[in-house]
């Protein structure tokens, strides 16, 4: 059931209602219900694959309470960790990297002259989230063992932990510190959060349908037909890619915390204005805030951080950057994506500049940005949206392809749609974007902070319109995100 | 949560009202010509409408339509005479040409082309074989006066008959039309999930067209196709068909030559076109270049035969 479906705008407010108004006695019948419920809505994609989830939720419950159990003996703890990480990459490995694994295996041999049959590959679908729930997954029993939580002894709880439906397929990727202390404590109905949830969703709702599903059909069109266009018609088709990806996953992010929400529950932030980066690194800290946090504390960190040597820190960026580009899918075209993101992130490193940023946003006291930090804003968007032409591409081949077009055939020739559609249109509505997400930069989680009740109103009024204009009933709509 | 409930209901009315000005202001909607059941059998467009139809969304195909006084769009008023030369195309939708200017037609642009000739549309959504040789026969009078008769099919689709019925042309929920925001919603398919979880329900599930084991399914269209001709005999010098011959399965055109059966092909010129489109955004109904291509193929025929004059 994705978040943009007819179903889910049924099972939402019955969910909801049932919630607060029929199981709102207990903290276990309200969790019975998120359970049952992120069950059934995982269950519309394919039921089949909820026996993966139920496992890694078994296996990391029990790995949890052995760590704990085994307190005094590191050694042993460490061994039950292994199980957890083993257990939960070998999911990842069958359903998600094996035939990449196969292919290039093969690939290698042909290399050298020797031709190995293609049976070795296996005909399985990648579940849906899969990527997302077995990071969560493991990051409670790495807390565990870090002795950064208590394990919980509430099978039922820590379920929900797994499932919770909100951000069970694309996240955000939670610690069990603050999403498992939530659901294991009784949450209130409050009316503020409830608000400020449905706002979340409106704009995550806006973001996928009007910027992302927008510009879908033209990115899709420039990238299957890239040896016909010329390079600036590349360049538009990359640039609206950025602007969809963002669309699309920040969207979902927004919808799943506004949901979560609606329950009591508050996930953290995963989007945080990127586009606003004046680095790569502060790019980094705002793009995907979940999954970065996640491999800084669980594997950046314990490589040594940048507590180590100048060169030890920079080969640990690099295996970041690697591991997280092969996250996000089977395929070298994200190696890369991950390899180029490193190129453009050490030098930042070693100019120390990696965190000056970390606290403050693009024109942090002023209206509008400097020309300096305008140039840093365009610069930063510049290598970011590059980095994309082999995040969207379908193969390494296609991508240099890509950019050897951009390079030779560098000149503008107006870009017609296939479909006719009008450019201008699209323009209009990046532009007005752009500018409307500056004016809410400082806050991520509330996108309608205006005092005047009448602003406000307006401005509801203004998505709900600009949806309408845009939304297009022909093509899928499923959220990129769900590939990963 | 009672005062969030009451507020959402608040925000949801004003939502509706300040959206449904807005996209009557903009006029984002289509007018969609009335319906009534005329004297011979056929649901008709009431006389002498006018309005714009809108297709796609933000506008982007924007169009006035006039229902002349026989109920079809047209500049022309229809009224043939003995001695005027006048063609009538009978046919869907695509004839019918909501989803352009009505002074902008295909039969105004063979029209331009040949002179001393007036051309009539009779056309209608899903108006097939039956429904025209229907119309034809119960307007006898009227279309002996007509010179030459052109019969639009969209092969398989408008041979699932093999005999006249009338096709009920009342709008599911009329009172929905009288918002135009649900009337843009059902327009740009934003409520087509929900019509499909209706479906799914089996409420209002479409018909299926009944399977007879004893035929294949292309030799029961050119049954029905033969039935048809033969209970509305038509003389073979006074008609074509416009077809277009993509995708269609050769027995039919086999069927054709072998009856002598006269018929008029865009379909090579739309595969001549390429890449370039054909139809609308959003729509498949030809856009104005998709109509000059049969509107030429339409003159190419009619000069062929000596049909009006090159201009």
């Amino acid at each position: 059931m994705a978040f943009n479906s007819i179903q889910f705008f049924i099972f939402l407010p019955l969910i909801f209602l049932l919630y607060w108004f029929v199981f709102n006695k207990k903290i276990k019948t309200q969790n019975v219900l998120i359970l049952i419920g992120s069950y059934f809505f995982y269950s519309l994609w394919d039921w089949r694959f909820l026996f993966l989830i139920l496992a890694s939720t078994i296996v990391d419950y029990f790995v949890g309470i052995l760590i704990n159990k085994n307190n005094e003996n590191r050694s042993v703890q460490k061994k039950w960790l292994w199980v957890s990480v083993i257990f939960n990459v070998s999911l990842l490995g069958l359903f998600k990297y094996y035939n990449f694994f196969a292919d290039s295996f093969m690939d290698m041999f042909q290399l050298f002259g020797y031709t190995i049959k293609s049976t070795w590959t296996l005909n399985i679908i990648l579940p849906v989230g899969i990527s997302f729930y077995t990071f969560q997954t493991m990051s409670y029993s790495l807390d565990i063992y870090y002795k950064k939580i208590k394990p919980t002894k509430d099978f039922l709880s820590f379920a929900t932990f797994v499932a919770f439906f909100p951000q069970l397929v694309a996240g955000p990727i939670e610690r069990a510190s603050n999403l498992l202390s939530q659901i294991t404590n009784k949450r209130e109905f409050n009316y503020n959060q409830t608000v400020e949830g449905i706002k979340l969703i409106l704009w995550g709702l806006f973001k996928k349908m009007v910027i992302a599903d927008g510009v879908a059909p033209i990115v899709d069109d420039i990238f299957a037909n890239y040896d016909t266009y010329p390079g600036l018609t590349l360049i538009f088709g990359v640039t609206l890619f950025s602007f969809q990806v963002y669309g699309d996953f920040s969207g979902y992010s927004d919808i799943a915390i506004g949901t979560a929400k609606l329950f009591g529950i508050e996930l953290i932030s995963n989007f945080k204005f990127p586009h606003f980066s004046r680095n790569v690194a502060e790019y980094w800290q705002r793009w995907h805030v979940s999954l970065s946090t996640w491999f800084r504390h669980y594997v950046y960190i314990p490589l040594g951080g940048s507590r180590v040597s100048k060169w030890k820190s920079v080969r640990n960026i690099c295996i970041i950057f690697l591991i997280s580009g092969f996250w996000h899918g089977a395929n070298w075209t994200f190696i890369f994506w991950g390899g180029f993101h490193a190129l453009a992130y050490i030098p930042v490193f070693l100019l120390g500049r990696n965190t000056i940023y970390k606290n403050n946003v693009v024109g942090e006291n002023s209206f509008m940005p400097s020309i300096t930090e305008i140039g840093q804003l365009l610069l930063t968007f510049s290598i970011v949206t590059f980095s994309r032409i082999f995040f969207r591409s379908e193969s390494l081949s296609d991508a240099f392809g890509f950019i050897t077009r951009i390079i030779q055939n560098f000149e503008y020739l107006p870009y017609h749609h296939p479909n006719g559609y009008r450019m201008i249109d699209y323009f209009i509505l990046l532009f007005f974007f752009v500018l409307y997400e500056y004016r809410i930069r400082k806050d991520e989680r509330n996108p309608f902070k205006f005092k005047s009740k009448i602003v406000r109103f307006i401005i509801y009024a203004v998505v709900l319109f600009t949806i309408l204009l845009f939304y297009d009933s022909g093509f899928d709509r499923s959220f990129i995100y769900f590939q990963f | 949560m009672i005062s969030l409930f009451k507020k959402i209901f608040i925000y949801s009315i004003l939502i509706f009202l300040t959206l449904e000005l807005l996209v009557r202001a903009l006029h984002l909607y289509s007018d969609v010509p009335k319906w009534y059941l005329a004297e011979d059998n056929i649901y008709k467009r009431v006389p002498s409408q006018n309005g714009y139809t809108v297709y796609g969304n933000r506008r982007q195909v924007f169009s006035e339509y006039r229902i002349n006084k026989a109920g079809y769009n047209s500049y022309h008023e229809f009224n043939p005479t003995e001695q005027g030369f006048e063609i009538a195309i009978l046919g869907d939708s695509f004839i019918e040409g909501l989803h352009q200017d009505y002074y902008n037609s295909i039969g105004r642009k063979v029209e331009r082309k040949l002179a001393n000739i007036k051309i009539y549309e009779y056309g209608y959504p899903e108006f097939d074989l039956a429904d025209q040789l229907h119309l034809m026969a119960r307007n006898k009078k009227l279309f002996d006066l007509v010179d030459f008769i052109i019969l639009e099919i969209k092969y398989p689709v408008d041979l699932l008959r093999n005999e006249y019925a009338v096709k009920d042309r009342e709008l599911a929920l009329p009172f929905l039309r009288h918002s135009k925001l649900l009337v843009y919603m059902l327009d740009i398919g934003m409520i087509d999930p929900i019509k499909n979880v209706l479906r799914n329900f089996d409420i209002g599930q479409e018909p299926t067209i009944p399977n007879r084991s004893d035929l294949t399914k292309d030799s029961l269209y050119i049954a029905n196709l033969e039935n048809l001709l033969a209970k509305y005999p038509l003389d073979k010098k006074q008609w074509s068909f416009l077809i277009d011959s993509r995708g269609v399965n050769p027995i039919f055109i086999d069927f054709l030559e072998k009856e002598n059966i006269e018929y008029i092909d865009y379909g090579p010129s739309f595969k001549k076109a390429g890449n370039r489109p054909t139809t609308l955004v959003f729509d498949r109904h030809w856009n104005d270049y998709g109509r000059t291509l049969v509107a030429r193929q339409i003159e190419k025929y009619l000069s062929g035969r000596q049909i009006g004059n090159n201009l």
